[in-house]
């Protein structure tokens, strides 16, 4: 308790006047002063970043996201835990953002490593990395870019048997998966543990994205029942050029953000959209169908 | 009228990602769009005799997936809404 004045205290003698590029005045901390009070006390960056944030104090790296999410949406953010499947074009682009938005604690799941067709598109992969994990890569590129965020890499190929045990502990799970049986493994696992699942593809220069919350219908109101899936789509012949996995990992970010903080409406039910290649974007509403097996489920627990 | 949205390769088939048709159930509104557009046929089924689907193309009537077969025969009405298109599933 004394520890935590303590904290407070040195906290407000740090703070200085700044101004938004709104001209309001607000009180920030930077991030040399937070993390001179973390070794200080010893404590973790980002519990200094909560302290600062619960008395109004900004940290500065923080700034341009609080007049969309607010103060106490920047604070859900960074005590969440977000889950990343697939450390790719997709998952590797999210976790940057994740990142540098300020998310808690990233788990980060893939069993690859890097290889030279990564370079066009995969945000985390470089000249030097080729070879290595790209969970490994991405941990250090996460601690790069935000010391506040722990993160959890594991080398892992997600399975029915492993997935609930790997994504337990996240809020939100984002898929950045490249087959369509492993993205059902995910859903279904985050569906029996209540976590909605950010589902998003990508072929050529087009891609789509869905949010799925646990009562929704999800993967199969687009894809029918799993069981004779295909594996892959039209993605293997024109592929995954540079600019596509960027626009639908951006969104899927956005996703994991409206649904921490409470801004805004996911995109439930309805399947975004974009052609690229036309220009255009679109929503094709599903059909609300829920899962009835889950509905049942949970009313009989409440019935007991 | 029954509209129906195309996407991917299947809008560079029609030339245009909408159109608007008329038929009684998916079946003949299919049937009917092979007859209309060149490489469709090709791109939607297995082979000629129509029967089998090509692995890997989603239909949506009003937003809900349609097996084909056992759902051949969904009935379509006024104002329907269908849509077609391929996996993708690069990640």
């Amino acid at each position: 308790m004394q520890k935590k004045e303590e904290v407070i205290r040195q906290i407000e003698e740090s703070k200085e006047l700044h101004f938004a590029p709104s001209a309001k005045e607000y009180f920030g901390i930077s991030l040399k002063k937070v993390r001179a009070i973390a070794q200080d006390k010893r404590i973790p960056v980002k519990e200094i970043e909560i302290a600062a944030l619960e008395k109004g104090i900004i940290p500065l790296r923080y700034q341009r996201n609080i007049g969309t999410i607010g103060l106490k949406g920047q604070i859900k953010l960074l005590r969440s835990t977000v889950a990343v499947v697939g450390a790719g074009g997709l998952g590797g682009g999210a976790i940057e953002l994740l990142a540098r938005q300020g998310i808690g604690h990233i788990v980060i799941i893939d069993s690859d490593c890097f290889t030279e067709e990564n370079l066009n598109r995969q945000l985390m992969s470089t000249e030097k990395s080729l070879g290595k994990y790209k969970a490994i890569i991405a941990a250090k590129r996460v601690k790069k870019i935000n010391s506040a965020v722990t993160v959890t890499p594991g080398i892992k190929k997600i399975t029915p048997e492993n997935a609930h045990n790997l994504i337990k502990k996240a809020q939100v799970v984002v898929d950045g998966l490249d087959d369509l049986p492993s993205r059902f493994v995910v859903e279904k696992a985050a569906r029996d543990l209540g976590i909605p699942f950010i589902y998003g593809a990508i072929a050529g220069f087009s891609g789509q994205l869905m949010t799925i919350f646990s009562k929704d219908a999800g993967l199969s109101s687009i894809f029918g029942p799993p069981g004779d899936l295909s594996v892959q789509g039209v993605e293997l012949e024109m592929g995954n050029p540079s600019a596509t996995p960027a626009m639908v990992m951006a969104w899927q970010v956005q996703e994991v953000i409206k649904i921490i903080t409470g801004v805004g409406k996911p995109l439930r039910n309805r399947l975004l959209w974009f052609d690229g290649e036309e220009g255009t974007t679109g929503v094709i509403e599903l059909e609300k169908t829920g899962n009835p097996g889950r509905k049942k489920e949970v009313k009989e627990v409440k019935d007991k | 009228m029954i509209k129906v949205k195309v996407f991917l390769s299947l809008r560079k088939i029609f030339g245009q990602k909408e159109i608007s048709s008329e038929a009684e159930n998916i079946e003949e509104l299919l049937r009917k769009l092979v007859k209309q557009y060149d490489g469709l046929e090709d791109a939607l089924f297995k082979d000629s005799k129509q029967n089998e689907l090509r692995p890997g193309i989603i239909i949506l009537v009003n937003g809900r997936h349609i097996k084909w077969p056992p759902a051949i025969s969904t009935p379509l009405k006024e104002g329907d809404e269908v849509a077609i298109f391929p996996y993708i599933c690069g990640g």
